[in-house]
């Protein structure tokens, strides 16, 4: 596909909740669908003098949705602090993984074609602004961040969304939820980046937490026209430019031991 | 390499902004100052030979001292109650 | 200021904690007395000294009466039982204003316990209230402070040490026999020698850091002040163990504590080697009366038995800039989260233009610089907080060799007895040296501790003030540091002086 002779490359971020009854941390409850602002303990407060507790429950779901992805799971992972300030990060940080994901490889076959994935990570959620109003429901909760390889697009938008759909389907073949997915359990950032053939593509612009295929295409068609035509206000905003990482130092590395993977491995 | 030279009043500007903190302009220059005086305390780090060297975890120490030995429990996924906002 | 006469002392400020439990135990006194004698202390010694920022009477009184109920029920009492106590103000309590030494907390009154005062609460220990310290922890003086500065009890124009002043001073000043203090880069230890109290630090994860509010956190301890080793050996035991929520706490049985001291003051110290850290010996500046101190401790341990060998830590003058470089990054991190709302419902978080006046207002000079700092170490490119976690790897390799030539490593606290309030604010790199004997511990995650080991006499120049003794042991050797300190004291008296502004 090319539009005035340019290449569309897109990234593809995937983000799937995992249905825990805790958040991935803290023993505080999460679900989906509860009242704004029910589900805040002192640890997504961001308290003072608290601290992290993994929760193996999302590192069993985990485990079992990465291996109907096909990705191999690393014996050790390592976890980070991604800084930024923003009302919906009490904490200034978010704990996730950088480097040493929990998983690398696995694939993704839609219309025909094949999304390979460079990284499946842990991550914690954040919360949500909507309408200027701020819901700490979701912060804290445990998200798989699937990280799609570059794809060219080579006919339309459409292209892309095929992939969350594709996605949709593999999470509910893994059974990690006991019904159908729920509204906002599968998210997907979308990077969008236009070169020539003389210039080579980099990463432009990207539109966050996109829920449907509807919207993703939208967006992706939108964000083409804007950047082609270079005009005014987008909603795509520039990659992670003030952030900076730590090691985590509060959540060990996480070891993960092939008679584990086994064991899920047997109840899917 | 950073020299003392190198820290000048717009970069902390930019730390300040980074770190979330408005500082006047006598604030900037005893940061800037102090900044100067620790990085020179700082050099000496860059004089040790750290290339076969890993860095220090401190939960790998901890995981070592676990008796009897196995790896860090993991929380079991149940509720406590939420703290009443 | 004279202290009063000895008739008029209130002979409960010199009992330990083992001796206030025992008597709480087998009803000698009641819990409540014990308690309003303690108010009363610091009613009489703390106006000069600063130490309390928050006294609660009312909940102490009532803390002391449930002991008193329970013994009269029958039930057992914990080995606190009744003794009054006091946290540094980065402990989180229930109910008790908890600031980190800080404007930026001023008015946070948490809703739980942290891991510490609950420990301490469930041990029979009655919670007077909160004690100083440098903003945040981070300090060796006690100036750093939005509040009034903390003053030593042997001298008031001298510091108490920090960040942990006010606990150190609290125990020193005779108006609590124990308080809590945390240690990062010495910060219990150095004030502990400073105040010539005993200060440990247990190696890094025996105790949890839950409710600890963070600052360095691959070295942030909880650990004692006390007037002596067995008291020590006490508190610890009530702290130390796994905490399922702190993934960072060590999985393993806590030893009986209070054996290891009983060892030490029966038995001698044969066959111990006692290795003598010879780069702090010789480092330029170190004062003649600490050095003497020292010796003469040295002299003790020899008596009782122990060989003393000479041990090396080769990469040992990196130790300080290692510790800023980490430390300020860390720092940089747990306080992203200040000048949000902790408390109050989420949809009053800060933005972030509101959040940057907050913390302005909120934040002291030296906490404001170190950000600046720790922004750097993470930023620019030359590597620096990986670089430094790499040279911590070599300290703690140091210091792993050292212990197969000995059993535990001794050198003085601090390079000086002390020094006066304002006499390094303005000189940081003066201020930081001052950690450059206790601060290889805490970047190795090895037990300490400083324990009372003389004075350096009054000059025309300084008045009398108490030099300490520094022990270092392997991972999970706080027996052997508890059995060591515990013989030392025994052949010495140092842990009995008072000062002269104490109850």
């Amino acid at each position: 596909m090319r539009v005035h002779g340019y290449e569309v490359t897109v990234g593809l971020d995937f983000r799937c909740r995992l249905p825990t009854r805790t958040k991935l941390f803290s023993p505080g409850p999460t679900s989906f669908g509860a009242a704004s602002n029910a589900e805040v303990d002192g640890y997504t407060l961001a308290t003072p003098g608290s601290l992290p507790a993994l929760n193996r429950r999302a590192v069993e779901l985990a485990i079992r949705l990465v291996l109907v992805l096909g990705a191999e799971i690393e014996p050790i992972s390592r976890w980070v602090r991604k800084h930024y300030f923003d009302r919906t990060l009490p904490k200034g940080y978010q704990i996730t993984q950088l480097a040493s994901p929990l998983a690398r490889a696995g694939v993704i076959e839609a219309a025909g074609r094949r999304l390979g994935l460079t990284a499946i990570r842990l991550a914690e959620d954040v919360g949500e602004l909507r309408h200027g109003s701020l819901d700490l429901n979701r912060a804290g909760a445990p998200l798989l961040e699937i990280i799609g390889e570059p794809l060219l697009l080579r006919h339309g938008p459409e292209e892309a969304s095929a992939f969350l759909r594709a996605l949709h389907e593999l999470v509910e073949a893994s059974r990690i939820f006991s019904s159908d997915l729920p509204t906002g359990a599968l998210r997907c950032d979308v990077h969008i980046s236009l070169g020539s053939p003389e210039r080579p593509t980099h990463r432009a612009c990207s539109i966050r937490d996109l829920a449907s295929c509807a919207a993703m295409e939208a967006a992706i068609a939108a964000e083409i026209r804007r950047q082609m035509a270079r005009l005014g206000p987008s909603t795509a905003i520039e990659p992670d430019a003030d952030c900076c990482y730590l090691p985590e130092p509060d959540v060990p590395p996480l070891r993960i031991d092939p008679a584990w993977i086994e064991r899920v491995r047997a109840e899917i | 390499m950073i020299t003392r030279q190198d820290i000048e009043r717009r970069d902390i500007e930019a730390l300040a902004r980074q770190s979330c903190l408005n500082l006047d302009a006598g604030e900037i220059e005893q940061g800037r100052q102090y900044l100067e005086t620790i990085i020179d305390l700082l050099e000496s780090l860059r004089t040790v030979d750290v290339s076969t060297t890993p860095p220090f975890v401190a939960a790998d120490l901890i995981a070592a001292l676990h008796d009897p030995p196995g790896p860090t429990t993991l929380r079991e996924d149940v509720p406590t109650a939420v703290e009443p906002s | 200021m004279t202290a009063p006469p000895a008739e008029d002392r209130d002979p409960q400020g010199a009992w330990t904690a083992w001796e206030t439990a025992e008597a709480v135990r087998r009803g000698e006194v009641s819990a409540l007395s014990v308690t309003r004698a303690a108010l009363a202390r610091i009613a009489a010694v703390d106006p000069g000294l600063h130490a309390w920022t928050l006294v609660d009477e009312r909940g102490a009184l009532a803390c002391a009466r449930e002991v008193d109920a329970a013994r009269a029920r029958g039930e057992p009492l914990g080995p606190l039982a009744g003794v009054p106590t006091g946290l540094k103000d980065n402990f989180v309590t229930a109910g008790l204003e908890t600031t980190a030494g800080s404007r930026i907390l001023e008015g946070w009154v948490p809703r739980e316990d942290g891991f510490h005062a609950l420990r301490l609460r469930a041990a029979g220990a009655v919670i007077l209230g909160k004690l100083a310290l440098d903003e945040f922890g981070m300090g060796s003086s006690n100036e750093n402070t939005p509040f009034t500065a903390v003053r030593n009890p042997w001298d008031r124009d001298f510091v108490p040490g920090g960040s942990s002043g006010g606990s150190a001073v609290a125990v020193a000043s005779r108006a609590v026999c124990f308080s809590l203090g945390s240690d990062s880069g010495g910060s219990i230890r150095q004030p502990a020698s400073l105040c010539g109290i005993v200060g440990l630090k247990p190696t890094y994860g025996r105790v949890s850091r839950r409710g600890l509010i963070a600052f360095v956190s691959t070295l942030d301890q909880a650990g004692p002040f006390t007037r002596d080793v067995r008291d020590a050996a006490l508190v610890l035991g009530c702290l130390a163990g796994h905490d399922p929520l702190d993934m960072n706490t060590i999985r393993a049985p806590v030893p009986d504590y209070l054996e290891a001291v009983a060892r030490g003051q029966a038995e001698g110290l044969a066959g111990l080697r006692v290795g003598v850290h010879h780069e702090a010996l010789a480092l330029p500046g170190l004062d003649p009366a600490v050095r003497a101190c020292f010796e003469a401790a040295l002299a003790e341990l020899i008596a009782a038995g122990a060989e003393l060998c000479e041990v090396s830590l080769p990469h040992f003058r990196h130790a300080v800039p290692t510790y800023y470089a980490l430390a300020s990054a860390l720092a940089a991190s747990n306080l992203a989260r200040f000048g949000g709302a902790h408390d109050d419902p989420p949809v009053t978080t800060a933005d972030h233009a509101r959040r940057s006046v907050v913390r302005s207002r909120g934040f002291g000079d030296e906490v404001k610089r170190r950000l600046l700092l720790g922004g750097h170490v993470l930023r620019t490119s030359a590597g620096y907080y990986e670089r430094a976690t790499r040279v911590q790897t070599l300290i703690a390799r140091d210091h792993a060799a050292a212990f197969e030539r000995c059993d535990l490593m001794v050198s003085p606290t601090t390079r000086l007895p002390g020094f006066r309030l304002g006499e390094r604010v303005h000189d940081p790199v003066a201020m930081y040296l001052s950690d450059i004997f206790v601060v290889g511990a805490n970047l190795a995650g090895l037990p300490a501790m400083s324990v009372p080991a003389g004075f350096a006499p009054a000059t025309s120049g300084r008045p009398r003030l108490p030099v300490g003794l520094h022990l270092v042991a392997p991972l999970l050797g706080e027996p052997l540091l508890l059995r060591v300190a515990a013989a030392h004291e025994g052949r010495t008296a140092w842990h009995r002086e008072v000062p002269p502004g104490a109850a």
